[in-house]
């Protein structure tokens, strides 16, 4: 294996490491959100109000964890491409 | 002085002198000997926060009648982009610690202005923002003298190698990841507030 080639390999694999990097970031906040929500409607006795608030922010975090299997999913595909842009968090 | 009063203010040498009937030279004995646990101001004046008096005062067994407030003057401020995320971690502390009053920002510089007008005992720093980063929040922090006792608690998306070395180099008082058991964020912010150490910062981290 040439210099060369082996550069590209190395840059290819830090590549695909700060996209994963930053699809963990993307999964992790709405995964905090899930476990908070979670924490809340167990140990608070919410009200109505609260529950329906609650819940609103559980299914806009399951939609942003899909985003990022979709992103996760666009790496797999295409290991050297930039991760593509997260859909504008709620 | 009289036990009627009730302080919820950091106190001046002369004033934890008078209610503990001592010399100030006495006191500052205490502060030098860590004894007393003090913070310094701007210009470099002793502060006492009276709930390290009551403290020093139950540890010293001293029978001085002293009331002060302790929570309701107990100020968090969260810097998080992540709306959601701040909102939530906000119910979550005003659920287990009630009294403690909580301000949010989805911006750093906007965090840097709070600090100087609430005066926080407590930031809750995300790191990954626009703008500015927790980062460099966090090293303009580091570099800058605060003029009141502050902590600083990391609450980061993704812990990873990269981040705990950038965080070696410019610590803050814990630091946790946002998927961290929710006792153990409330456990870590509330033995902030109360300005105990967090021992072991792996331990927290994890």
């Amino acid at each position: 294996m040439d210099e060369l080639e082996n550069d590209n390999i190395q840059e290819e694999i830090t590549k695909l490491r700060d996209g994963i990097r930053e699809i963990a970031h993307e999964i992790n906040n709405p995964l905090g959100v899930l476990r908070m929500a979670a924490y809340l409607m167990e140990t608070t006795n919410p009200d109505e109000a609260k529950r329906k608030h609650y819940v609103g922010l559980i299914n806009t975090s399951v939609d942003r964890i899909e985003q990022g299997l979709k992103q996760l999913r666009a790496l797999r595909d295409n290991p050297s491409g930039t991760v593509p842009t997260p859909t504008e968090q709620p | 002085m009289s036990s009627s009063v009730t302080y919820k203010k950091p106190l001046g040498v002369g004033q934890v002198a008078a209610i503990c009937r001592v010399s100030k030279k006495t006191v500052l004995n205490w502060i030098y000997e860590g004894a007393l646990k003090a913070f310094t101001t701007y210009g470099g004046h002793y502060r006492v926060w009276p709930v390290n008096l009551k403290k020093f005062l139950d540890t010293a067994g001293m029978d001085i009648p002293f009331e002060f407030v302790d929570d309701t003057s107990t100020h968090i401020l969260i810097i998080d982009d992540e709306r959601p995320y701040a909102q939530m971690l906000k119910s979550v502390i005003s659920a287990e610690l009630p009294n403690v009053e909580i301000t949010t920002t989805d911006d750093g510089f906007e965090g840097l202005l709070l600090i100087g007008e609430i005066k926080p005992q407590l930031v809750i720093l995300d790191l990954k923002m626009p703008k500015i980063d927790g980062m460099g929040v966090l090293k303009l922090l580091r570099k800058r003298k605060i003029d009141h006792d502050m902590k600083i608690l990391v609450i980061s998306g993704y812990l990873d190698d990269e981040t705990r070395e950038q965080l070696s180099k410019t610590p803050a008082d814990a630091a946790l990841d946002k998927l961290s058991d929710i006792s153990l964020v409330v456990k870590t912010v509330g033995a902030l507030i109360r300005s105990e150490s967090v021992e072991n910062q792996e331990e927290v981290a994890r």
